[in-house]
């Protein structure tokens, strides 16, 4: 039982090393031989993990090979556009400005009925709305509404706002954010003069956030 | 970029541990079978010596060879060295020599995996 417990330690955190030097590419499995490579990844990690007579080596070369040569593929797709039309298939445009592509659903295995089902889960319930349809290579459908159903914006309206922006985590649990403290280019100070005239000490900060207009929001532990 | 770099060097690693790994099996396949080889065909004292300092040999080795070889592989070549031993004790000249044959075999099939060729690969 131990050996299972100390051979599972060891598979996890070499998988995990694996996807971090993978990076967020193949946890969105962009392409194919990312698809393939994290499918393989998870057999070959429970193999010395159900079976101890082989050795843990058994797990760890092949990873290693696996990784090795996805990196190598990643870079040399992302240096070479040519070499990405032999490896990956392009996207297809399944509605091209507002008709169906019927060479390119029967192209891609994709029945009528389908495309009307993804197209519902797009909350679009006829395809006569839809100005393009687009078939990413991750698989998943890009729908683009034609102008007239698409959603009214403040731009329509003719009316102005402030961009907000996104938030910024600045204290999460009473931590620093010392990334995003760097790309706002943000002193801890600044926070902490701020946090000083609320009367609140940091450890007691669940979070602090600020946004694009230098908008500050504070939640305190147990609110 | 880093990514890249530190998947090559880990690669490179491997592949060093995977050629002095083909060495190092290659060698104690070669000395072991040399110690088999060293044996009287029938079962005597001299042979005593010879198979303790296999049995020796082989504890040591098996520490480091179990990174590559299966578990059920190593417990049947330490398995076969007792036998090997309890049949040179009995003085029994078949078994003896069946014994040999069968360490041979598994000592072959234990080196089998470091070695490139079309059937191991398919």
């Amino acid at each position: 039982m131990i050996t299972i417990f100390i051979r599972t330690i060891i598979i996890y955190f070499i998988l995990l090393g694996t996807m971090r030097i993978l990076g967020k590419r193949q946890l969105g499995e962009l392409e194919v031989s990312e698809l393939i490579t994290t499918i393989l990844l998870s057999e070959i990690a429970s193999m010395p993990i159900s079976n101890q007579n082989i050795p843990i080596s058994y797990a760890i070369i092949p990873l290693i090979t696996i990784v090795t040569f996805e990196m190598s593929f990643s870079l040399l797709l992302s240096k070479f556009s040519k070499l990405k039309n032999i490896l990956s298939t392009p996207p297809s445009a399944l509605i091209y400005k507002g008709r169906i592509q019927q060479k390119e659903l029967s192209k891609n295995r994709i029945s009528p009925e389908e495309l009307i089902s993804e197209l519902r889960l797009k909350n679009i319930s006829d395809p006569s709305q839809v100005e393009y349809a687009i078939l990413e290579q991750n698989g998943l459908l890009s729908v683009f509404p034609k102008i007239e159903h698409q959603q009214v914006t403040l731009k329509h309206l003719n009316i102005e706002d402030s961009e907000s922006g996104i938030l910024h985590i600045i204290i999460s649990q009473g931590v620093w954010n010392e990334y995003n403290l760097k790309m706002l280019n943000k002193r801890k100070e600044e926070f902490e003069k701020y946090l000083r005239k609320k009367n609140i000490e940091q450890n007691k900060v669940f979070l602090l956030t600020i946004d694009d207009n230098d908008k500050i929001n504070l939640i305190i532990k147990g609110e | 970029m880093r990514g890249f770099i530190i998947t090559a060097i880990l690669f490179s690693i491997m592949i060093i541990v995977i050629i002095s790994n083909t060495f190092l099996m290659n060698e104690a396949t070669h000395n072991m079978k040399e110690a088999i080889e060293s044996l009287e065909k029938i079962p005597c004292q001299e042979n005593e010596v010879i198979i303790e300092q296999l049995a020796n040999n082989w504890k040591k080795t098996s520490i480091w060879i179990s990174l590559s070889v299966s578990y059920d592989n190593i417990e049947e070549i330490t398995d076969m060295i007792s036998s090997l031993g309890a049949a040179n004790a009995t003085s029994n000249v078949e078994q003896f020599q069946i014994h040999i044959s069968l360490l041979l075999n598994s000592i072959d099939e234990m080196g089998r995996l470091e070695k490139i060729s079309i059937k191991n690969i398919l």
